[in-house]
């Protein structure tokens, strides 16, 4: 597991400059499971550090460690999807 | 499952080594009950012990409750009506010669619970066939075809021959395999994590996360994560479960063998170690 910049090439490498932008700003991980790695965007989670917390999102996160926990739960379980073997 | 190199939940290894073996009760040795159910083989000796002309079950009567929710404190024969219990029941009856391995498969394999769903599935292929038409024979065929259902349609009865002979070291080195990748906790892949010598990026966002707390890395939280449980935040998850793809088993969350079980998933695209290869091998390290 790779933290990179969010204009790392490899980071989702389809993706345009200005999307890739925008999947990192959100926190996508990008997953090649046949290289058994992943790129995770090091702004997100610089992003995670600098917010005041409790967030002003609703409902709001309390903490920075509820947020990068809820934050990595939720991206692992949505990336176990068409690329499984069960 | 079997063929994938996964551990077949919720079935336990004596069940899949009565399958491989053509259903061969004799495939249960006692080394292999002694090896994969220590507690089971000593209730075994015991009950063993007992003999046929004993009709007093009452020193198994908390393995019956734990294990077959049935309560052996009444006079023996027990009286069941046609429910799944009383399957259970007659199984064992009927191998009453093979005690051993009956009472090995039952708590494994015949849970009550387990029952009703190859119930659930006999339904589903066989709409004619009832309940009461289950018996101890027309269970084990079942019993083969349902694994063979929950394995994703596999052919395996087909093929068990083939299977046992491409595993170097038999079926039991089989059993080893599938139950030594199965990730039950983080310690199963501590061993198998690494994380990479610092560079600029990760000096900087180590930096930034000290400011969070001094004892805070990058690699700290993701350990941090991983020996975790539960939901972080209830709401948001909710919000994001539409996402997930439903092939995950969310009701396990709060187990700790959920976190770095769906690390590897995610990672590697399996639920369980590949030791066949170089193994897994986990990096955490910034361009």
């Amino acid at each position: 597991m790779q933290v990179c910049e969010s204009d790392d090439p490899e980071y989702v490498p389809l993706a345009t400059r200005i999307a890739r932008a925008a999947l990192a700003s959100e926190g996508k991980i990008t997953f090649k499971t046949c290289a058994k790695q992943a790129k995770v965007p090091v702004a997100f989670i610089d992003k995670l550090i600098q917010q005041p917390y409790p967030t002003n999102s609703t409902p709001p996160f309390l903490s920075f460690e509820q947020a990068f926990d809820h934050w990595l739960l939720s991206e692992l379980i949505s990336c176990i999807g068409a690329h499984t073997i069960l | 499952m079997v063929i994938y190199g996964l551990a077949p939940a919720p079935f336990g290894p004596g069940f899949i080594q009565f399958l491989l073996h053509d259903c061969d009760l004799n495939s249960l040795t006692p080394a292999f009950v002694s090896e994969w159910y220590p507690e089971l083989y000593r209730t075994l000796q015991a009950w063993i012990a007992l003999g046929p002309a004993n009709d007093d079950l009452s020193p198994f009567r908390s393995h019956f409750a734990s294990y077959h929710d049935v309560d052996v404190s009444h006079s023996y024969p027990l009286s069941f009506d046609q429910t799944s219990a009383y399957v259970v029941f007659r199984l064992l009856h009927s191998m009453a010669g093979q005690p051993t391995a009956i009472m090995l498969l039952v708590p494994r394999c015949f849970t009550v619970q387990l029952l009703a769903l190859f119930f659930q599935h006999m339904r589903k292929w066989r709409r004619s066939l009832r309940a009461s038409d289950w018996t101890p024979t027309v269970g084990f065929l079942w019993c083969r075809q349902v694994i063979i259902f929950c394995c994703g349609g596999y052919p395996i009865q087909n093929d068990d021959q083939q299977l046992r002979e491409l595993v170097h070291g038999g079926t039991e080195a089989l059993l080893n395999h599938l139950w030594t990748s199965e990730i039950t906790s983080f310690t199963n892949i501590s061993n198998l994590l690494s994380f990479s010598d610092t560079t600029p990026a990760t000096i900087r966002l180590d930096f930034a996360l000290k400011q969070v707390n001094r004892d805070y890395t990058i690699q700290y939280l993701f350990l941090r994560f991983l020996q975790g449980t539960g939901i972080p935040s209830n709401p948001h998850f909710e919000d994001a479960t539409h996402h997930f793809s439903g092939h995950v088993d969310l009701s396990h969350i709060d187990k700790k063998s959920f976190r770095p079980r769906i690390f590897c998933w995610a990672l590697t695209g399996s639920p369980a170690l590949d030791f066949g290869s170089s193994g897994l091998h986990v990096r955490v390290f910034p361009l």
